[in-house]
């Protein structure tokens, strides 16, 4: 049963992402553009533009981890959006008008990220945890807030002549770059390393993971499910919020279409589902996540719709959901 | 004459990972009879019943259906082949009526509409002619456990099924509703119907099988005509040992009061004083008693005394090193850090996380604790040694080991993993909530014991429990509650089962 568990650990995931590309393979074929020019594109910019692979797959992995962990909190941190965008935002502005010396100016940025990041979630935990408000509810409207806030900043303030949607720019020196190489994924992998520790090795996770379960438990065994819930809701913000920061330390800056998400925190719950919410699954599926989306540059020069990967990472969650009931069914039956 | 068989299992095995649910299982049930499975939690009957009903795929064995042999593949074979069953929990869609509940699946039609009248007027004819006081117009929702499975029972008689499962169907039942249901089964014996209950009430088995087949750790043990065997012949049969249905309780002089209650009382979200105020005291070396009707106030003490709801006034003060000091509404960790252990009531909703394992539901009171964590870290090292001794002293049995998650387990396993963990924070009081319920014969012998110990010990154990010949057998002193009102304290010695009864229903004693 255990052995067959961890076979289907893989073998989901797997199916899932396999299924989902010949889906949208077929798709492309359907409309007439040869799927093969899919997979070029996939495996030329993967390879050929492998710093922006591990840029997108660096903040993939962060909202990821986000939304993993929340589940694992019994809450479902739809707000890792709202969250991302607040925390670049904040984390630009910081890091610009930062007098730290320059080796110390990214880290501390990423501090700032993960900070402003839990303090965008602490609403929806703290409507949560006292009143019982759907977490789901409240933190979509403040993705819609977030976003529009972000929007209000960006052109009232630091409106820029020719740039009408930009975050300050940071200068390259205090960016996460070394010789023009992007080291984030990095902190992206341990990140992924203290989410397992805290949820596997503290007491602190098992708490999580037991109110996460039932709520029911808190007032048996007086863990207060109350501290919990917000403190979820933060640190999972704030796993956000690290990836918000990164993108502004890997770019420069953030530029947005007006009334437009960045999607990197809807991306984190494809990559949540399809790495079945533990770190290491979660990491191999920001990598394959970021591939497809480093992609759709190249998929405009082969005149490949870039939609399709939207598609595609549709399918994955679907499958990814879908997969472990028909598994369920299958042991039920005793295959 | 040759004897008909309406089932005939033979060899059955089936296998989950490397656990042998069913071994090598052999059934056969007369056509006309009511045949009962009689096993511990955990033994394996359900499994048996499921595989009969489609539900699994058998890994070996054969199944004949009125001789002939067959695959029953899923369900819908099964009520092809004249089977049905009402399971623990009713499948019902509680907002359609009991007509619609009946016939979903094969609904009376008129074009493309569902004939309302007339299939209700179909429902009615089947309830009038087993004499099931019902409406087939009313609203399942609005029914009460009984009548909601007589609606079940009307299912598997629309589809003029012939060989019907009872799985465990007194469960959730009151005695007057148990009692009615009885009879139903006989009734349905006489038009013919062939019947397998589920149970491990020895009574029911007495009053309504025939022949009874008794299941241990997946094995047919033997297969016995009920008439000729006693209830203590049975009992052995399903435990494997002797079982004693007496307490044996030594006489014994309690100690000190240990928990000085004083005139608390518990008003709930609505307004209504739950508990009015009540005043007792219990001491080392007794097992206390709270009797009373469900609902009656016992729950709010009990949920006062754990920690687990607020009182709205009054005092409870605990004996801790001879000095006493005030827990009223304190938090349920530091109550239980003071060695004041629970068995809740409700194990699914406070006992257990059932989505962790045994190692970790076994380290639910300690795994923060000093010198059992290292700090903030787990010690799953001792997490994993506490659950094996645990499983070990208990005798928790469970598909996959330490590792089963807890929802994978029966009711009487988590039981016994809950008591076993309560028992291992040597509590000086042990407030055990409804511990029986639901658990079988061989384990509540085996929870009384449990519970005598902690008495023997000169510790205190107080017992809520609905089963009033329990708390009887057991308790030094009953306090019997009657509307969130103390009716008083008794001795059992001194008032008999019908003077407490009298209490319980509101009456004082002269």
């Amino acid at each position: 049963m255990n052995k067959s568990n961890n076979i289907s650990k893989f073998v989901i995931p797997l199916i899932s992402v396999l299924v989902a590309m010949l889906i949208g393979s077929l798709i492309l074929m359907v409309s007439g553009i040869s799927p093969t020019a899919l997979f070029q594109a996939i495996f030329k910019s993967t390879f050929g533009d492998f710093n922006g692979w591990l840029k997108i797959t660096s903040m993939l992995i962060f909202t990821g981890l986000a939304i993993g962990f929340s589940y694992k909190g019994g809450l479902f941190n739809i707000g890792a959006e709202g969250q991302f965008i607040m925390a670049s935002l904040v984390t630009s502005i910081f890091v610009v008008n930062s007098n730290l010396p320059n080796a110390i100016v990214p880290i501390a940025g990423l501090a700032v990220g993960f900070i402003a990041g839990a303090l965008w979630a602490f609403l929806p935990g703290l409507l949560k945890a006292t009143y019982g408000i759907s977490e789901v509810v409240v933190t979509i409207m403040l993705n819609w807030i977030g976003m529009y806030l972000y929007d209000f900043i960006v052109q009232g303030y630091f409106h820029q002549a020719s740039n009408a949607q930009q975050t300050p720019i940071i200068e390259p020196s205090k960016l996460l770059l070394i010789n023009g190489f992007s080291y984030a994924i990095i902190f992206a992998l341990i990140a992924a390393f203290v989410y397992w520790f805290i949820l596997d090795k503290t007491t602190f996770g098992f708490e999580v993971k037991a109110i996460g379960h039932s709520k029911d438990i808190s007032a048996y065994t007086g863990i207060s499910a109350r501290a919990r819930t917000i403190q979820t809701m933060m640190i999972s913000g704030g796993f956000a919020g690290l990836a918000g920061a990164t993108y502004g330390l890997s770019y420069g800056y953030m530029s947005t279409i007006s009334g437009n998400f960045s999607n990197y925190g809807f991306d984190g719950i494809a990559v949540a589902l399809l790495g079945g919410l533990n770190a290491a699954g979660t990491i191999v599926a920001a990598l394959l996540m970021g591939a497809l989306r480093n992609a759709e540059a190249a998929f405009g020069i082969a005149r490949i719709p870039s939609e399709i990967s939207d598609i595609i990472i549709g399918l994955i969650i679907l499958f990814s959901i879908i997969g472990p009931i028909l598994a369920k069914k299958r042991q039920k039956r005793g295959a | 004459m040759k004897t008909k068989y309406a089932v005939e299992m033979s060899n059955i095995t089936k296998q989950f990972g490397t656990f042998k649910a069913i071994d090598n299982l052999n059934l056969k049930v007369e056509e006309g009879s009511v045949h009962a499975l009689l096993g511990e939690n955990g033994a394996g009957k359900s499994t048996l019943m499921n595989l009969l009903f489609g539900f699994y795929d058998l890994d070996g064995g054969n199944i004949k259906i009125n001789g002939a042999d067959v695959t029953i593949s899923d369900p819908n074979v099964a009520h092809e082949l004249g089977i049905g069953m009402v399971h623990q929990h009713f499948k019902l869609v509680k907002p359609f009526t009991v007509a619609e509940n009946v016939t979903l699946g094969s609904e009376i039609k008129k074009g493309m509409f569902v004939d309302t009248e007339a299939s209700e007027k179909s429902v009615q004819k089947i309830i009038d002619k087993y004499n099931f006081t019902l409406d087939a117009s009313a609203t399942v929702a609005d029914l009460s456990v009984g009548q909601q499975q007589r609606v079940e029972i009307l299912k598997m008689l629309y589809q003029e099924a012939n060989i019907l499962i009872f799985d465990e169907p007194t469960g959730a039942l009151t005695p007057q509703e148990t009692e009615e249901l009885l009879k139903t089964i006989l009734e349905l014996k006489e038009m013919g119907k062939t019947i397998i209950i589920i149970t491990h009430k020895l009574n029911e088995i007495k009053a309504v099988a025939d022949e009874c087949t008794i299941i241990r750790k997946g094995k047919s043990i033997d297969t016995v005509n009920v008439a000729e065997t006693s209830s203590d012949v049975l009992a052995e049969l399903m435990v494997g040992r002797k079982v004693s249905f007496s307490v044996d309780k030594s006489d014994k002089q309690a100690g000190d009061s240990i928990l000085v209650v004083e005139d608390i009382s518990v008003t709930d979200k609505r307004g209504v004083q739950t508990l009015k105020p009540t005043s007792f005291n219990v001491k080392a070396g007794e097992i206390f008693g709270i009797a009373g009707i469900d609902g009656n106030g016992q729950l709010e003490i009990v949920e006062a005394i754990t920690g687990l709801s607020k009182v709205s006034s009054g005092k409870i003060s605990y004996r801790l090193e001879n000095d006493y000091m005030e827990i009223t509404n304190m938090n349920a960790r530091k109550i239980a850090e003071m060695r004041i252990s629970h068995i809740p009531q409700d194990r699914h909703k406070h006992g257990v996380v059932l989505d962790f394992n045994i190692a970790q539901n076994a380290s639910l009171k300690d795994y923060y604790k000093k010198g059992f964590a290292n700090g903030i870290l787990l010690d799953k090292l001792k997490m994993r040694k506490l659950g094996e001794k645990l499983m070990e002293e208990h005798d928790i049995r469970a598909p996959h080991g330490l590792n089963s998650q807890l929802r994978d387990m029966s009711g009487g396993n988590q039981q016994k993993l809950i008591i076993g963990r309560e028992l291992e924070q040597n509590p000086h009081i042990l407030v055990a909530s409804q511990p029986t319920r639901g658990v079988d014969v061989g384990a509540i012998e085996n929870i009384h014991q449990k519970l005598l110990k902690v008495r023997e010990e000169n510790n205190a154990v107080i017992l809520y429990s609905l089963e009033l010949d329990e708390i009887i057998d057991l308790s030094d002193r009953i306090l019997v509650m009657h509307d969130g009102e103390a009716m008083g304290i008794v001795d059992p010695k001194e008032v008999t089962k019908n003077e407490i009864g009298l209490l319980m229903a509101g009456k004082r004693l002269k």
